[in-house]
């Protein structure tokens, strides 16, 4: 791995575009064979990344639409524009999709998939057929899941609490939790497949401590998924059996514990949403260093930090159950470990701000998405210490305060950082540069968006107005205004890169191997890579984001 | 050692690293299989301890003959699959292709048994959902029991098949003399897989048919 | 020779254990029942890993998951276990709810 020394080459706000480019007769992992059966039968990681892309997009605005209706009709204070229960069908069907669908999948499968091996210095996962399966598995469980809203929805909430989805939802709960297992097994693939090639197929010199943190952050992240995602599936088992047999550990009338379920479901769900936090933040720790020209401050910690979320992320579970009917000794233990879990993800912010200081700081389009899941994070984190104190959280639990939290972490965060990863490699994966200035004004739109949609609900919910009801008391309506209305803006945002992405597809600039003079293997390879990445394995000699800032007065723009 | 040439996936620079990826995948997968069991010890631990006494009476009630047989059964199999493992490491492949059969048969005896013990159940009305009767001061805590003993031994006969077709796959390669693709690697590999079956049942054994066998 | 003379060894060991968790359990032992019967689950369990699935032989990160595979069930276990532990139960009459769904009736 060399780093260009010349000065002029660090500039990284001037795309570079007269460097050597896969050119229209040499072969790239996209134009090699462009029929539907080699796409279909592909084991180049690099297509099941886009066949994965081209899904989560999909289910995205399916969710999104679910979210717009929503929004809709929390304007007005009556319940007026849905049934009740039609509503309750809406926010499940949002949850069900955003979460298992979308936000799970989106960063490990889609920019994992992609870059993982390259960033290692391979030419393919270790198990490049399980990961075309595990393709094929999503898209079944996602069809599964979309059957169970066509033939009439499910009513339960994404969390399924029993007995009322065992005993006496009438909604379609069985077959939604099919299709939810079944897409728990795909990610349990993958997340198997990233395991086993960060530990056997690194390149020669690629030693642990050079590995990029998006790889350390997509391999913290499939720990939680293998070990996580095998006891949510079992607990869905359960829960459909008791629905079909009235039988069952779940319900209190045949000697069972609500309880139970509670703990087997959020022992997985908490978890999870470190599998949605943990590789955004690795997304961040590449963008960011690479715009600041400077290398990320204090690596070592950044890595111990991920390791150490995952870890602690598995302890905290029962904070989702304090006013359920849990032993307040156990609560008191939960809310400890709680409060420890943010110490890692604090280090992180930290360390992310010491490598902005005295960087050569310039705004482009990833940049102002990983800047964005900086400081959102921070703000959802922060809450999320509120929910974890015992006594605050009997005030705000199930009120639009935690509505607020989880959506500036998985929102504010995740999608921010998805959306910034997908700029920051977009010439990688396609040999195309993107209009800059739309992809300014759309982070810029989204940003904005998403705070006049979600900090209102952080007030909501401080003010009592409760979580999972299509009717609220008409004081609350002011703010509910104003959030529908910065969710209409946060939509033009996110349809605004579907637009010019694919402008760029056709009519974008081409981009040379490394437009951003990035640090790292995937940047060595042409824009788009050939299909075994790389002519001849690299030999990895230096430590990973070789930046060096420079101090100029007057940055060109 | 096993002087045979291998083939090489192309994602992989060598042999060794093939088997370690493949060896270590394995590995992984099943520390997936118990998450996947662990609610179901979990959920047994809590009707254990909250109703002792109907697990106790309801434990009487299994088939502790044939669960014995059976565990004695499953323990030969895995005897039988290391023993086979070991021959194709040793190149003695008829011996090695015999003893994934004895395996497989040892294997489907052990469903065989099952199916007639569960046949026992199901006459005796100790089916959760399905008529199900007992003693009344019991009934939840031994409804409770029978559902754990009905998903925790289907789901292990389950994934028992799973390993049969497995071995009985590995097994008729070998006849038919593939021993480039029936090698070593791939059969430490599905032993591996039907050990982890066999220790699950190590626990189920005790958990199931021990309970209070003394009386109550 | 060798190996397979391990096998017998090993296969032999797990039949005593056997024999032994099957007597014991006709034994009056109370807790000490429960007590035994795990242990020599565990024992045989542990036989089968190490010598029949080559734990020693494998590499660190192979120990290293099975390791982590045994941690992460048990801290299900434990933490739960502390809540059913420590929990304060109140016994209430049963009341059945006002609201039954049409399509589905419980059986009680």
């Amino acid at each position: 791995m060399t780093i260009a020394s010349d000065p002029e080459q660090n500039r990284a706000n001037v795309p570079r575009t007269d460097e050597p480019v896969a050119s229209s007769g040499s072969e790239n992992y996209f134009s090699r064979d462009f029929s539907l059966k080699s796409w279909l039968t592909t084991h180049d990681h690099k297509r099941i990344a886009l066949l994965y892309m081209a899904s989560i997009i999909a289910f995205f605005f399916i969710g999104g639409a679910a979210a717009t209706v929503i929004r809709l009709e929390l304007a007005t204070p009556q319940g007026d524009l849905v049934t009740a229960d039609t509503y309750n069908k809406l926010f499940t069907a949002h949850g069900v999709i955003m979460v298992w669908m979308f936000l799970i999948p989106s960063i490990p499968s889609v920019l994992g998939n992609f870059l993982m091996p390259m960033m290692i210095g391979a030419r393919d996962l270790a198990f490049p057929r399980l990961n075309l399966a595990s393709w094929y598995v999503y898209m079944t469980g996602g069809i599964f899941t979309l059957l169970a809203l066509v033939l009439g929805g499910v009513d339960t909430g994404w969390t399924f609490y029993t007995p009322f989805s065992t005993m006496f939802s009438n909604s379609n709960v069985i077959l939604v939790m099919v299709g939810v297992f079944i897409v728990g097994i795909s990610s349990i693939m993958t997340g198997l497949n990233f395991i086993v090639t960060v530990h056997t197929m690194r390149a020669p010199g690629m030693t642990w401590f050079r590995l990029p943190l998006f790889v350390w952050a997509n391999y913290a992240t499939s720990i939680i998924l293998v070990l996580a995602t095998p006891v949510l599936a079992m607990t869905l088992v359960l829960v459909g059996l008791e629905r079909l047999l009235h039988v069952g550990i779940f319900d209190p009338a045949l000697g069972g514990d609500p309880l139970l379920f509670q703990h087997l479901f959020w022992f997985y769900s908490h978890p999870a949403v470190y599998i949605m936090v943990l590789p955004a933040m690795g997304v961040v720790s590449e963008i960011i260093p690479c715009f600041a020209r400077k290398r990320v401050f204090g690596y070592r910690f950044m890595a111990y930090a991920i390791l150490g979320i995952a870890i602690i992320g598995f302890l905290v579970w029962g904070h989702h159950m304090f006013v359920s009917g849990q032993s307040v000794y156990a609560g008191m233990v939960f809310s400890l470990l709680s409060f420890l879990v943010a110490v890692p993800s604090a280090i992180k912010v930290f360390n992310w701000t010491a490598t902005l200081y005295k960087g050569s700081i310039t705004f482009t389009a990833p940049m102002l998405y990983a800047l964005g899941f900086v400081g959102l994070f921070t703000i959802g984190g922060l809450t999320g210490l509120f929910l974890a104190s015992l006594a605050l959280d009997v005030h705000l639990t199930d009120t639009y305060f935690v509505v607020a939290h989880f959506h500036y972490i998985m929102v504010g965060g995740a999608v921010m950082a998805y959306l910034g990863g997908i700029h920051f490699w977009w010439p990688k994966i396609t040999g195309r540069l993107y209009p800059e200035i739309w992809g300014r004004v759309a982070a810029v739109l989204i940003f904005c968006g998403f705070n006049l949609t979600f900090f209102p609900q952080y007030l909501l919910g401080y003010e009592g107005m409760p979580r999972r009801y299509h009717s609220y008391p008409p004081e609350f309506q002011v703010l509910n205004i104003l959030s529908s209305a910065g969710a209409s803006i946060l939509a033009i945002g996110y349809l605004l890169p579907m637009f010019y992405l694919a402008w760029s597809l056709f009519y974008g600039k081409r981009a040379g191997a490394n437009p951003w003079q990035a640090t790292g293997l995937e940047w060595q390879t042409p824009s788009p890579p050939p299909k075994d990445n790389f002519d001849t394995t690299p030999v990895v000699t230096e430590e990973p984001y070789a930046y060096t800032p420079q101090i100029t007065s007057g940055l060109v723009q | 050692m096993n002087t045979e040439a291998m083939q090489i996936a192309e994602q992989f620079d060598s042999a060794a690293q093939q088997r370690e990826a493949a060896t270590f995948g394995m590995w992984i997968f099943l520390a997936t299989e118990l998450m996947f069991f662990g609610p179901l010890f979990f959920g047994y631990l809590y009707g254990r301890t909250h109703f002792g006494e109907a697990f106790g009476a309801a434990s009487r009630h299994t088939d502790i003959a044939l669960g014995t047989i059976n565990t004695t059964v499953l323990l030969t199999s895995s005897a039988a699959i290391a023993s086979a493992a070991a021959a194709r490491r040793l190149g003695a492949t008829r011996l090695a292709m015999r003893l994934l059969f004895v395996t497989a048969a040892l294997g489907t005896l052990f469903l065989v048994l099952k199916g007639i013990e569960y046949r026992h159940e199901w006459q005796e009305h100790l089916v959760p959902g399905l008529r199900f009767s007992f003693a009344p001061q019991y009934t939840d805590g031994a409804e409770i029991f029978f559902f754990l003993y009905f998903v925790l031994t289907g789901l292990h006969a389950v994934h028992l098949c799973a390993g049969i077709v497995l071995t009985l796959f590995f097994a008729l390669h070998l006849r038919r003399e593939n021993l480039l693709f029936a090698n070593e690697e791939k059969i430490e590999i599905a032993a591996l897989y039907w050990h982890f079956v066999d220790v699950v049942w190590i626990f189920l054994y005790p958990m199931l048919y021990l309970i209070e066998r003394a009386g109550g | 020779m060798g190996d397979y003379k391990r096998q017998l060894l090993i296969w032999f060991c797990l039949m005593v254990l056997l024999a032994a968790t099957f007597s014991s359990a006709w034994l009056e032992l109370g807790f000490w029942n429960t007590f035994v019967n795990f242990a020599i689950a565990a024992i045989k369990a542990a036989l089968v890993v190490i010598f029949f699935m080559h734990l020693r032989r494998g590499s660190r990160a192979i120990r290293v998951a099975a390791f982590i595979a045994l941690f992460m069930i048990s801290l299900l276990f434990v933490i739960s276990g502390s809540d059913y532990a420590t929990r304060q139960v109140q016994s209430a009459p049963w009341q059945a709810p006002q609201q039954l769904s049409s399509a589905i009736t419980v059986q009680r």
